[in-house]
């Protein structure tokens, strides 16, 4: 067990998340069971009322679990100092099985309140409340993500023995080495770095032409095109984008980027690649809650071509972050190749 | 976006009209933020001094047990370790604590050897103009805080004891430079023949045995040769010390902001019951905005900006003032709840760092609690019904 300030301040965020989560959910239990849009009654009026407050907490719940995904990849840095073997939070991470669950599950909590937000918004914009009930029922699926967020840091942080050795980013992420971060390490960065820029103008064009003109298939290809494209990202940030930063061929770790010395531009770079990436998936989830009629057809028509030119302008924000370190390698070095 | 930046202003202007209260509230924040905000700066700032200090020491240190307390160690042992690939150099040190009876305190006795070409530094640490490299029998060098202790200056003379009463006077020669507090405070180097008198060193032994090594990652490796070779020793690791204090502090900075963390509790509860007792002008406000058409989500983002525009000031005032508290005026009181006591503890200046990963769990301990503590009473605020309140029932 380890106690710092790192510690500490994500219990803080994490109890009062889940104080007020529980709170939003009896209500949402309330508005499932009793909702009636037609109803002139006082229950109604009260839910009506409950309804704004649950869909506040959730706002500010998105706010907190982003600031709870950077404390708590700070907190791994600052582990990293005690726990011997590891020199950044990936040997932090290694440390238990519980590290990265609790990494990528704080990024799914994340994801599925951005998600919900969406739909609440949508359905802010409809006259007749169509999709109140159905938003309500949705939070639930917030609830097990949440408990097990919780769980899976706790253990995390139970178990994190600061007598056993892990392994440093360098062999995780080791070229010809074993597991899944040396078998992405070891991809050839050149197919990577083609594959990578190929992509993306693609996808420009493809945002571009669905921006003028509606086309339901185009929305979903969109998305799953966009979701291709967050994973080349990611495989790409590991494989040549990450050296580039350390002007080290054999350092992939993706990281170690957001530290000090390096500018924090990994911030920067997952900031504008997760942005972009949710905002190219909303076109086909979206897709989806047309089916659910009424005059949401408008509404989300609306907010389709919205978010398409959000992402367009995040992935080029994700694209140019991405290619700065590449073009001040090549200033530095007077056009250098790092892989050879 | 307009829309948030005239709501923004609307704010602003509510909070200048509810001036007395407003800042009182704000004041009491800042002191909050101003507390947790010292303790994270200064033990950030000591666990980077001790980092420098722990950087100063042999990468391993050999130290002799009998009987499980730590004894001379014979100086012969250096030979058995020859044979360990990888040792740069072996050095043994000679040092100890000598109770000074008329000040009531304990100094740190060093042995230096000024033959020794690794010792040569000398000359940088200790203040210039006074006589440099060289430490002769009879000649000591003296901490700030010892000079200041004993009244001494250079040129002045002191006498110490040996272990049989035996009266010893030294010349002071020279002083250490106040830059290396922290690690010189209360020490009096001697030359290692005089230490040896003084603490009762016998010769062809030593306090401990330093070892140097080239490649640094090998450290562990040569650290359990040597456990193997030599009997009944203890092995201290650089890294190890390093991890231990970082560790420690963490834990005692951890314990106090936990206790904080109660403060923060009592707080919570404060700003609930502030943001949910409305007044009655407060609810004829929001009656009326209402009924002049403001929605309840425009309530709703009123009351995050006013939440915004009472933390935020709090936060940049409790941050400004515990940096000029801990840095400028060296952090008095929390300093030794942190590190601990000692008659002669250096007062080391200590050296302004700040980064941005401090900020952001500050602003999740103080501004998050606060902002989720208002979320349901500015909700109760929203919801009202402008009908009522401004018919004043």
């Amino acid at each position: 067990m380890i106690l710092n300030p790192w510690v500490i301040s994500m219990y803080v965020g994490i109890l009062g998340m889940a104080l007020l989560y529980s709170y939003a959910l009896t209500i949402s239990a309330q508005i499932v069971r009793y909702w009636d849009i037609n109803s002139m009654e006082e229950g109604q009026l009260i839910l009506e009322r409950k309804s704004y407050l649950s869909s506040t907490i959730i706002q500010y719940g998105l706010g907190i679990e982003i600031v709870s995904i950077v404390l708590f990849y700070m907190t791994l840095e600052s582990m990293a100092e005690v726990i011997p073997g590891a020199m950044c939070a990936t040997g932090a991470l290694k440390a238990n099985m519980y590290g990265f669950p609790a990494l990528f599950l704080k990024m799914a909590v994340a994801f599925v309140c951005a998600v919900w937000i969406i739909i609440h918004h949508v359905d802010t914009k409809l006259e007749d409340f169509h999709l109140t009930r159905f938003k309500y029922r949705c939070l639930f699926v917030l609830a097990p993500l949440l408990l097990c967020d919780f769980a899976l840091q706790f253990l995390y942080f139970l178990n994190l023995d600061p007598n056993v050795i892990t392994s440093c980013c360098g062999v995780v992420f080791e070229i010809e080495g074993e597991g899944f971060g040396s078998s992405v390490a070891s991809l050839p960065p050149e197919t990577m770095m083609l594959t990578f820029f190929i992509s993306i103008p693609i996808l420009l064009s493809m945002g571009y032409f669905l921006s003028t003109k509606k086309s339901p298939i185009g929305y979903y290809l969109y998305s799953l095109f966009g979701l291709i494209l967050f994973v080349i990202s990611i495989l790409g940030i590991i494989s040549f984008v990450a050296p580039y930063i350390y002007e080290m061929p054999t350092l992939h770790c993706p990281l170690n980027i957001m530290r000090r010395e390096y500018h924090y531009i990994g911030y920067l770079l997952y900031a504008f690649l997760f942005i972009a990436s949710f905002f190219s998936l909303v076109p086909g989830l979206s897709e989806f809650l047309k089916r659910k009629g009424g005059q949401i057809q408008n509404v989300v028509d609306d907010m389709q071509r919205k978010s398409i030119k959000i992402s367009i302008v995040f992935w080029v924000l994700f694209f140019a972050t991405s290619l700065l370190p590449i073009v001040l390698f090549e200033i530095r070095s007077e056009g250098g190749n790092l892989f050879s | 976006m307009n829309r948030y930046l005239n709501l923004l202003d609307f704010t602003i202007h509510s909070f200048f009209r509810r001036k007395g209260k407003n800042i009182s509230f704000l004041l009491l924040f800042s002191y909050l933020v101003f507390l947790f905000t010292s303790v994270l700066l200064l033990t950030g700032a000591i666990k980077k001094e001790a980092q420098r200090g722990v950087n100063a020491l042999p990468d391993i240190i050999i130290q002799k047990l009998t009987a499980g307390r730590q004894v001379p160690i014979p100086v012969l042992y250096e030979k058995k370790l020859n044979d360990i690939f990888g040792i740069q150099r072996i050095e043994p040190r000679i040092w100890g604590y000598y109770f000074d009876s008329p000040t009531q305190a304990n100094y740190t006795i060093i042995g230096y050897d000024s033959h020794k070409t690794w010792d040569k530094e000398l000359g940088l640490i200790v203040n210039p103009g006074e006589k440099g490299a060289n430490l002769e029998k009879g000649e000591a060098i003296l901490g700030v805080g010892v000079a200041k202790a004993k009244h001494l200056k250079p040129g002045k003379q002191f006498g110490l004891h040996t272990p049989d009463f035996r009266s010893r006077s030294f010349d002071v020669v020279a002083l250490f430079k106040a830059a290396t507090n922290l690690h010189t405070y209360d020490v009096i180097l001697l030359s290692t023949k005089d230490t040896r008198a003084i603490l009762g060193v016998e010769e062809g032994f030593a306090t401990d045995l330093g070892v140097y090594v080239y490649n640094k990652n090998e450290t562990t490796t040569i650290a359990k040769k040597i456990t193997k070779l030599l009997p009944g020793i203890r092995v201290v690791v650089k890294n190890q010390l390093a991890r231990t204090y970082d560790t420690v502090y963490s834990w005692k900075s951890g314990i106090i902001l936990l206790a904080l963390v109660s403060c923060l509790l009592a707080f919570a509860m404060m700003v609930w019951d502030k943001a949910s007792g409305l007044s009655a002008e407060e609810k004829r406000e929001i009656g009326i905005l209402k009924a002049t058409g403001w929605d309840t989500s425009d309530i709703l983002i009123m009351k995050f900006w006013e939440g915004l525009a009472i933390s935020l000031p709090s936060f940049m005032l409790g941050l400004i003032t515990s940096y000029i508290y801990t840095f400028f005026l060296g952090a008095p009181l929390l300093k030794h709840l942190i590190i601990g006591w000692s008659v002669l503890y250096p007062p080391f200046n200590i050296t302004p760092s700040v980064d941005f990963n401090q900020l952001l769990v500050l602003f999740s301990l103080t501004v998050i609690p606060y902002i989720i503590s208002t979320i349901i009473p500015s909700w109760k605020a929203a919801v009202i019904d402008p009908d009522t309140v401004i018919r004043g029932v």
